[in-house]
């Protein structure tokens, strides 16, 4: 089986590590193997996905933290980067949920996240994901 | 054009505690549906209870909705919204709401998009097109997660 390449992003550096290994705890449970990539820094993050469609390839899923308006922007950054890339957003309030919508992020997950909230979540995934359209600008 | 014959007819529940925002959201989905040149029934609810029994009679009776769109500004939106995915698990729901305070637990009963008041016709056809992604559907694992968490 193919590795599915996973990028986590969150500025709380605690938080990216808790749900990197929740993900990878999903991923032990279910036998899937991935490969992680792990960021606390949005230049840094988006670099690395301008690399990666550069050279034609993306990652299979992406999970975000979006506790304040800095995680929403990078969550943008990377939408218009990658229309079809099935993205999840993480936060610790609730309000940028409507957001996620015009993200056509596939869940919003509230922190901490658990192995079972990935798994709810990464089952939303197939086919293209959710269309994205580009006028759906803010 | 009769139903079966050539296009199929779109049945499209709008229900909005807000009678004024219940007609001006089914007018932007009927005028949306009239650009594309396809035929749409839309059928307007103002109250809860006339909404859920038409919807489960249609339900049971064949002859479900194509699509709902559930007016949630406030707990008791919510609440018709809750009660339409538990007769329905697999309907196309969309929240429609004068704000975003209601994001999450959209993503929670499987929307498929949350319109902002007041709802054009541009934003029905985005939002109908997310209909038929496989990925959307509701399952019933997480209906139980839903319940717990809240």
């Amino acid at each position: 089986m193919e590795k599915k390449q996973i990028a986590v992003f969150d500025y709380n550096a605690s938080d990216c590590a808790h749900t990197a290994e929740a993900v990878r705890q999903y991923c032990r449970e279910q036998g899937i193997e991935a490969s992680m990539m792990v960021f606390t820094e949005s230049e840094a993050f988006v670099c690395d996905f301008e690399t990666k469609r550069d050279a034609g390839s993306s990652y299979d899923m992406t999970f975000i933290g979006v506790d304040d308006m800095r995680g929403v922007q990078t969550a943008w950054n990377i939408r218009k980067m990658d229309e079809h890339l099935p993205m999840f957003l993480v936060s610790d309030v609730t309000e940028y949920g409507a957001e996620g919508f015009r993200l056509c992020a596939l869940d919003y997950l509230t922190k901490p996240v658990t192995p079972l909230r990935i798994g709810e979540a990464v089952r939303r995934i197939g086919g293209e994901g959710r269309p994205w359209h580009p006028e759906i600008m803010r | 054009m009769k139903r079966g014959e050539d296009m199929e007819i779109k049945r499209i529940a709008v229900f909005d505690y807000n009678a004024s925002d219940c007609v001006h959201t089914a007018d932007a989905v009927r005028e949306y549906y009239s650009e594309q040149g396809m035929e749409a029934e839309v059928v307007e609810f103002t109250a809860s209870e006339p909404f859920a029994y038409d919807f489960k009679d249609n339900r049971d009776a064949g002859t479900p909705y194509d699509m709902v769109f559930i007016g949630v500004d406030n707990m008791r939106g919510l609440e018709m919204a809750r009660n339409i995915r538990e007769l329905d698990r697999y309907r196309p729901m969309f929240f429609v709401s004068k704000g975003a305070d209601f994001g999450l637990e959209a993503f929670r009963l499987h929307a498929l998009d949350y319109l902002k008041k007041r709802v054009t016709p541009l934003l029905v056809g985005q939002a109908v097109e997310r209909v038929g992604m496989k990925c959307l559907q509701f399952k019933p694992e997480h209906f139980a997660s839903w319940e717990k968490e809240y």
